[in-house]
């Protein structure tokens, strides 16, 4: 899956750069991090799951 | 519901756009230090995508409005202020000690890649040999931005460089001049970012 596949190159890996950087580093005080999408807990362990979990929700949404 | 964006220093504004879901920016002092805060009724419900991205914006728009950003990994959420400033407490002394090693400070994100760097080596000497190519180019570069470098980090296939703000354009050609220099390596640098890489003190 692709986020920004109609965006220029450069565009593309600045801003799959910064996403990256939010989700996977930064200091943390409250240990694993959590979030919820359409009722679903996602963990963040890495861009390419977040992505790849919420391509699966979309499908199943448009399903 | 309180989402944190960065703990700071010496801010001297918060910057004029949005936070997650179109939320108004807040600072507040949660047990001696400063956060970059939005409030929420409820758990973040749109987007994650946008949300990450407009946690990141706002981030990046803090490096030109404090002397010392230390951003805060997207997620990090309080019910309130109570909540907020207990788990500050309990980390005061590590937050202040990052917020001093990044004070004026951006960083750079490099990856490198070897041409012909065997992914999948197809036995255990070309692995190590792979292996020893990527730790030599490393050290090279390493050597390389030694003059602008206050501290490294490394993660995710990426080397990452803490500089002085006013030092970041110089660094940024030290690696292409570095890229120029090797053409049998693929070199990608991003940034200057808010250091985020750097939000545990290592010595």
């Amino acid at each position: 899956m692709s986020v920004v596949e109609h965006r220029p190159l450069q565009e593309q890996v600045t801003l799959i750069d910064l996403v990256d950087r939010v989700l996977n580093k930064g200091v943390t005080l409250t240990g694993d991090i959590v979030l919820s999408v359409a009722g679903v807990d996602l963990v963040y362990v890495g861009l390419r799951v977040l992505l790849a979990s919420v391509a699966t929700l979309d499908e199943r949404g448009a399903a | 519901m309180i989402h944190v964006y960065a703990f700071v220093d010496g801010l001297t504004g918060l910057p004029g756009r949005p936070g997650v879901e179109g939320a108004v920016l807040e600072e507040i002092r949660a047990s001696g230090v400063v956060a970059v805060i939005s409030r929420h009724s409820a758990p973040a419900s749109g987007d994650p995508r946008a949300a990450a991205v407009a946690h990141g914006l706002v981030v990046e728009a803090l490096r030109s409005a404090a002397e010392s950003v230390l951003p805060a990994r997207f997620g990090e959420s309080f019910a309130g202020e109570a909540e907020l400033g207990e788990a500050v407490a309990a980390s005061g002394e590590r937050i202040r000690a990052a917020l001093e090693l990044v004070r004026g400070c951006v960083e750079l994100g490099v990856r490198l890649t070897p041409a012909g760097t065997v992914v999948a080596a197809s036995s255990g000497r070309a692995y190590l040999e792979a292996r020893r190519a990527q730790t030599s180019v490393v050290s090279a570069l390493d050597e390389r931005l030694e003059t602008f470098t206050r501290a490294v980090a490394s993660g995710a296939g990426e080397r990452v460089y803490l500089v002085e703000s006013a030092s970041a354009p110089a660094a940024v050609e030290a690696v292409h001049a570095f890229a120029a220099a090797h053409p049998d390596v693929s070199v990608v640098c991003t940034g200057p970012w808010a250091p985020y890489s750097f939000g545990e003190v290592r010595a």
